[in-house]
C-alpha cells in the first residue's frame, strides 16, 4: 500500500493540535499515568501496516486523509436533568446534555469524565487508568495524554436500573476534527446496567476521526450490557477501545453492530479477573463501497472458572474490507476455562477482502478452548432451495444474508434496540 | 503424586535415546561467516561459476536483514560469526560398495537403526545418506537410473546436471525470501536433489538421513525435487542428532516443483536433540520449506516433529496452477522446555485449487507448542477451497498451546474453514480405559495414538513405524 509520506503522522500531530496541553485532572497519580503514557509515544509514529496488530488496517493512510483543525480546549459543562428516558447528548465531541429519569437517578451518577474524577478520586484511584495501560496502544497512550473530554458512569451499588441508559453521539463539524473521549463505566457490586450507544450523523460536516476510549470496571457479581450501533455517515473514521475488567462473578455483555462509518477499528480488550466472571461478545459488520471495518478482541482469563464467547460476522460487499482479529489467552492457572471463539465471513463480490485471525494463546490444561473461522459465499444448495420453490435469485439471496445477520441480532437484550437494528439491515440490504 | 502426575513425570523426565557421538576425522572450515568462507564451500564442492554468484548474492543480501522475531519462540541471540558452516567426513573420495566405508560410521547407523545394508536388503528404499553435510553413499542410484530418475547429493547434480539445478533452484524458495533462506543459499553444504521425468511413477519411496554430528557445525541442507509432467514421488526425510551442550544451528531449505499433474509427497520425521530437562542445548530448527503446485498437480506435507529445542518451520504450497491441491498434516510434540513455532502457508492463485490442513499439537512438561499458519485466497482464485483444522492436547499444566491462524479471502467464491480445539486428555476417557483394565499409561497412549491417527496415517508405512517410535521416545511412558 503506497502511502503519501510526505505527511508527518506522528505523536507529534496530535501534540500540535491541542497545543501540546496534556490532560490534566488535578489529581496526582492520573496525572503520572497520563505522563507516563504520552512518554511512551512522544517520539513515536502511528503504526504502520508492518505492526501484526494493524496488519491489514493502514491506519497511516486513513490519517493522511485529515487535515486537523485545533481543538477548542474549552470544554462546555452540562448539569444532569430529569426527563421520561435516560439519555446522555454527545455532538461534535462534546457532551451536551445528561437526562436521568426519576428512579435511575438515586442509583446511578452520569457526570463529565472531570467532575467524576473530583467526585470520587478513591475509586478512580483504585480502579481506572490501568486496564488499557495493559494493551500498551499507540491510540490509548494517546487517548489518556490529551483527553480530558467524557463520561463517568457510577452504578451504585445493588442498583439495577431498569431503563436502558441511551447515548447518542452525533457529529456535523464543518472542520476536519479529531475527537477524542474516555469514559469511565463502574458497576457496583450486585449492579447493573444497560447501555446503547448509538452513533450517527445527522447534518452535513467535514471528515471527523474519532479515538474513543470506555474503561468499565464490573464489581462482584454486577452485570453490564453494552450494545453499541455504529452508523455514521461516509465521513466518519474511527478507533474505539472497549477496556472492560471483569471481578468475581461478573456478567459482560457486549454487542457491537457496524453498518456505517467509512473505517472503524473496534478494540476489546476483556479481562476476566475474577472466578466464575463471563463475558459475551458479539460483533456484525455490513460493509460495502469502500468502509473498512476491523474488530480486534483480546479476552483474557485470569481466573479459574470463567467462562467467554465470541461471536463476530461480516457480509462485505463491493471494495469493502472486514478485518477480525481475536485472541484467547488462558493464564496458567485458570483452570476450568471455557472459552469458544467464532468468526463467519461472508464474501460477495470479488473485489471485497475478508481477513481473519483467531487465536488462541493457553498455558492451563484443564481447560475447553475452541475457536472457528470460515469465509465464504452463500450457500448453493440454501439458495437452490429457496429458488425451487419460485422465490427469485435476488431475493433468495438477500433473504439468506438477512437471516445470516438475523441470527446475531436475535440475541440483543433490547426489543427496541433490535427493532431499529433489523430495519436498518433490511435498509442496507435493499441498496 | 498421583498416577497422572507420575507419568507427566516419566514423559518430561525421559532422557534423549538416540545421543551419542561418532569420532571421525572431519574436513572443518574455519569459524565464522564471510565471503571467503562462501568462496571456500563452492570451491570445496568444485561448483560452476554460477553458483559461487548466486552463493555471494545470496551472502550480500543476507547482510541486509534481520533475523525474524515474530514466531513465538524465545532463544538466546545466535552468533553467526561463531559456527562453523561446513564439515565434512575426510574420507572422501566416494566409496565404490559398503565395505570402504568407515566402519564406525556404519556402526552409527545401525544404532540408529538404518544400516545401509539392511535398508538394501530389505526395505527396498534407496538411502541418500548425509552425514555432516556430504553425501556418503547413494544406493539403487542404478535402478532408479533405468527410469531416467535422478537422485544424488545436490553438489553432485551441479556436477553432472547443472543445467536443471540452474533451471530450478532458488525459485520457489528465491534467496530473498527470508533470513534464514538468504543464509542456506549462501553456505549450504550438501542435500539432495530428486528429478522425476515426464510420466514416471517413482517404484520406491526415496529417502535421505540427515545427521549432525561435529562440534559446532550447522547443517544447511538444501534440498530440491522436480517432478515433471505427470510424475509422481514419495520422499522421506528423517533426523536424528547426537546429544550435545551447545546449541547447533539448522537451516535448511526444500523446494518442491510439481508440473502439470505431478504429483509430491514429502514426508518428515524430526528428531534431532531437544535439549535436556533443563532445557540446556538442543538443536534449533530453522527451516523453509515450500513447493509449487502447476495445474493438476498435487503437494502434499507431512510432518512428526518429536525433537529440536526450537523448531520454527513452515511447509507452504503455492497452488499456482488450476485445480492443483496442497496438503499438510502435522504432529508436533514438545517436552521438557522445547519450543514449536509450526504451521503452514496456502497460496491460492489457480482456479478450483484445494487445500487440507490438519495440525495436532501436544504439549508436555513447560515446553510451548504453537500452530501458525496462513491461508490465502487471492483474487484469480475461483472457487478455492480450505479445510483446516488444528488441536491442540495438553499434557500437565506448565505447558502452553497457542493458535494463530491467518486467512486471507480476497475472492468471493473461495471457501475456507479453519477450526481449532484445545483440551486436555478427558478424564472419562482414561477411566473407560481402566475399566477395561488398561492402565493409564496405555491409555494415555492409546488416547494420544489415535489423536495422531489421522497424520500417521498419510505417511508410507516404513516411516510410520519410525514416526510411532519417536512419539513413544518423546512422551515415554506415557506412549507405548
Amino acid at each position: 500500500m503506497e502511502l503519501a509520506e510526505t505527511k508527518d503522522i506522528s505523536t507529534r500531530m496530535f501534540y500540535d493540535l491541542y497545543d501540546g496541553v496534556l490532560a490534566h485532572a488535578d489529581f496526582d497519580p492520573i496525572d503520572e499515568r497520563i505522563k507516563k503514557s504520552y512518554d511512551l509515544i512522544k517520539d513515536e509514529a502511528v503504526p504502520s501496516i508492518k505492526n501484526e496488530d494493524w496488519k491489514y488496517t493502514p491506519i497511516r493512510k486513513y490519517l493522511s486523509l485529515f487535515d486537523f483543525q485545533p481543538h477548542i480546549s474549552e470544554i462546555p459543562t452540562c448539569e444532569p436533568k430529569f426527563a421520561l428516558e435516560n439519555k446522555v447528548t454527545i455532538e461534535n465531541g462534546h457532551i451536551t446534555s445528561i437526562e436521568l429519569t426519576k428512579d435511575a437517578a438515586g442509583k446511578i451518577e452520569i457526570l463529565p469524565l472531570i467532575e467524576g474524577i473530583g467526585k470520587y478520586p478513591e475509586l478512580v484511584e483504585k480502579y481506572f487508568y490501568k486496564t488499557p495501560l495493559r494493551s500498551n496502544d499507540y491510540f490509548v497512550h494517546l487517548n489518556q495524554s490529551f483527553c480530558l473530554n467524557g463520561l463517568f458512569i457510577y452504578v451504585h451499588d445493588h442498583c439495577i436500573i431498569n431503563e436502558p441508559i441511551y447515548i447518542q453521539q452525533d457529529c456535523y463539524n464543518e472542520n476536519e476534527t479529531f475527537h477524542e473521549t474516555h469514559n469511565l463505566v463502574l458497576i457496583g457490586r450486585d449492579a447493573s446496567m444497560h447501555l446503547i450507544k448509538k452513533e450517527l450523523c445527522t447534518g452535513e460536516g467535514g471528515k471527523v476521526f474519532h479515538n474513543l476510549l470506555t474503561d468499565a470496571v464490573i464489581l462482584d457479581n454486577g452485570k453490564f450490557s453494552f450494545n453499541r450501533l455504529q452508523n455514521e455517515c461516509k465521513d466518519t473514521y474511527q478507533i474505539t477501545h472497549f477496556y472492560a475488567n471483569l471481578l468475581p462473578h461478573a456478567q459482560l455483555n457486549v454487542n457491537n453492530i457496524t453498518i456505517g462509518g467509512a473505517f472503524a477499528r473496534n478494540n476489546f480488550w476483556v479481562e476476566l479477573n475474577g472466578v466464575e466472571s463471563h463475558a459475551k461478545l458479539r460483533g456484525l459488520s455490513l460493509l460495502n463501497e469502500h468502509q473498512h471495518a476491523d474488530n480486534w478482541v483480546k479476552v483474557l482469563h485470569n481466573a479459574p472458572y470463567c467462562e467467554s464467547d465470541q461471536l463476530f460476522k461480516s457480509i462485505v460487499d463491493d471494495e469493502a474490507t472486514s478485518v477480525f482479529s481475536g485472541r484467547i489467552y488462558v493464564a496458567k492457572h485458570a483452570q476450568k476455562t471455557n472459552a469458544y471463539q467464532s468468526n463467519k465471513n461472508i464474501v460477495l463480490k470479488e473485489t471485497a477482502n475478508s481477513y481473519s485471525k483467531p487465536q488462541l494463546e493457553i498455558y492451563a490444561d484443564d481447560v475447553k478452548c475452541s475457536h472457528g473461522s470460515t469465509s465464504g459465499q452463500l450457500n448453493e444448495d440454501e439458495l437452490f432451495y429457496l429458488r425451487a420453490r419460485g422465490i427469485k435469485e435476488q431475493e433468495a439471496r438477500k433473504l439468506l444474508l438477512y437471516a445470516f445477520a438475523e441470527n446475531l441480532v436475535e440475541q440483543l437484550d433490547n426489543e427496541h434496540f433490535k427493532d431499529e437494528v433489523k430495519a436498518l439491515i433490511s435498509q442496507k440490504f435493499e441498496k | 503424586m498421583s498416577d497422572q502426575d507420575k507419568i507427566i513425570d516419566e514423559v518430561v523426565g525421559s532422557e534423549y535415546k538416540y545421543g551419542f557421538y561418532t569420532d571421525i576425522e572431519m574436513d572443518t572450515a574455519p569459524m565464522g561467516l564471510n565471503e571467503d568462507i562462501v568462496r571456500f564451500i563452492s570451491a570445496k564442492k568444485s561448483e560452476p561459476e554460477w553458483m559461487l554468484e548466486y552463493r555471494l548474492k545470496a551472502y550480500r543480501h543476507w547482510l541486509t536483514l534481520k533475523e525474524p522475531n515474530w514466531a513465538h519462540v524465545k532463544y538466546p541471540a545466535i552468533d553467526y560469526q561463531k559456527i562453523i558452516y561446513y564439515a565434512a567426513p575426510s574420507s572422501t573420495p566416494k566409496y565404490q560398495s559398503l565395505d570402504e566405508v568407515d566402519p564406525e560410521l556404519l556402526a552409527t547407523f545401525k544404532k540408529l537403526g538404518i544400516s545401509l545394508e539392511e535398508q538394501k536388503m530389505l526395505t527396498g528404499v534407496a538411502v541418500d545418506v548425509v552425514m555432516d553435510s556430504v553425501s556418503v553413499k547413494t544406493t539403487f542410484k542404478e535402478k532408479l537410473s533405468e527410469l531416467g530418475i535422478i537422485f544424488c547429493a545436490i553438489s553432485e547434480a551441479l556436477q553432472n546436471h547443472p543445467d536443471l539445478v540452474k533451471k530450478y533452484l532458488g525459485k520457489v524458495v528465491p534467496y530473498t525470501d527470508n533470513f534464514f533462506a538468504a543464509l542456506n543459499a549462501a553456505v549450504f553444504s550438501d542435500g539432495s536433489f530428486v528429478y522425476i521425468p515426464k510420466g514416471v511413477k517413482c517404484p520406491m519411496e526415496l529417502s535421505t538421513y540427515f545427521r549432525i554430528n561435529a562440534m559446532n557445525t550447522g547443517q544447511f541442507e538444501r534440498t530440491l525435487i522436480v517432478a515433471d509432467e505427470g510424475a509422481y514421488v514419495s520422499y522421506l526425510e528423517g533426523c536424528t542428532a547426537p546429544m550435545r551442550d551447545e546449541n547447533q544451528l539448522h537451516a535448511a531449505v526444500v523446494e518442491l516443483i510439481a508440473l502439470d499433474h505431478a504429483e509430491i509427497k514429502y514426508s518428515t520425521v524430526q528428531n534431532w536433540y531437544p535439549g535436556d530437562k533443563e532445557g540446556k542445548g538442543g538443536i534449533y530448527n530453522f527451516v523453509t520449506k515450500r513447493g509449487i503446485a502447476h495445474k493438476g498437480s498435487k503437494i502434499s506435507w507431512t510432518q512428526v516433529e518429536t525433537g529440536s529445542a526450537i523448531t520454527w518451520k513452515y511447509p507452504s504450497v503455492i497452488l499456482k496452477g488450476d485445480h492443483s491441491v496442497g496438503e499438510f498434516f502435522s504432529v508436533a510434540v514438545t517436552s521438557n522446555y522445547q519450543q514449536a513455532d509450526t504451521g503452514t502457508k496456502m497460496v491460492h492463485l489457480g482456479k478450483n485449487t484445494k487445500s487440507t490442513i490438519i495440525s495436532k499439537g501436544i504439549s508436555a512438561g513447560k515446553s510451548n507448542n504453537s500452530y501458525r499458519g496462513m491461508v490465502k485466497i487471492s483474487k484469480t482464485a475461483e472457487k478455492a477451497r480450505n479445510f483446516s483444522q488444528c488441536d491442540s492436547l495438553l499434557i500437565g499444566d506448565q505447558c502452553g498451546a497457542h493458535t494463530y491462524p491467518y486467512i486471507e479471502v480476497n475472492n468471493q467464491t473461495g471457501v475456507v474453514e479453519h477450526e481449532a480445539t484445545t483440551s486436555k486428555i478427558a478424564e472419562d476417557q482414561i477411566f473407560y480405559c481402566n475399566q477395561r483394565g488398561i492402565n493409564n499409561e496405555k491409555a494415555v497412549a492409546l488416547i494420544v495414538n489415535g489423536y495422531c491417527k489421522e497424520v500417521l496415517n498419510q505417511l508410507p508405512m516404513e516411516f510410520a513405524v519410525e514416526a510411532q517410535k519417536l512419539l513413544a521416545i518423546s512422551l515415554e511412558g506415557s506412549v507405548g
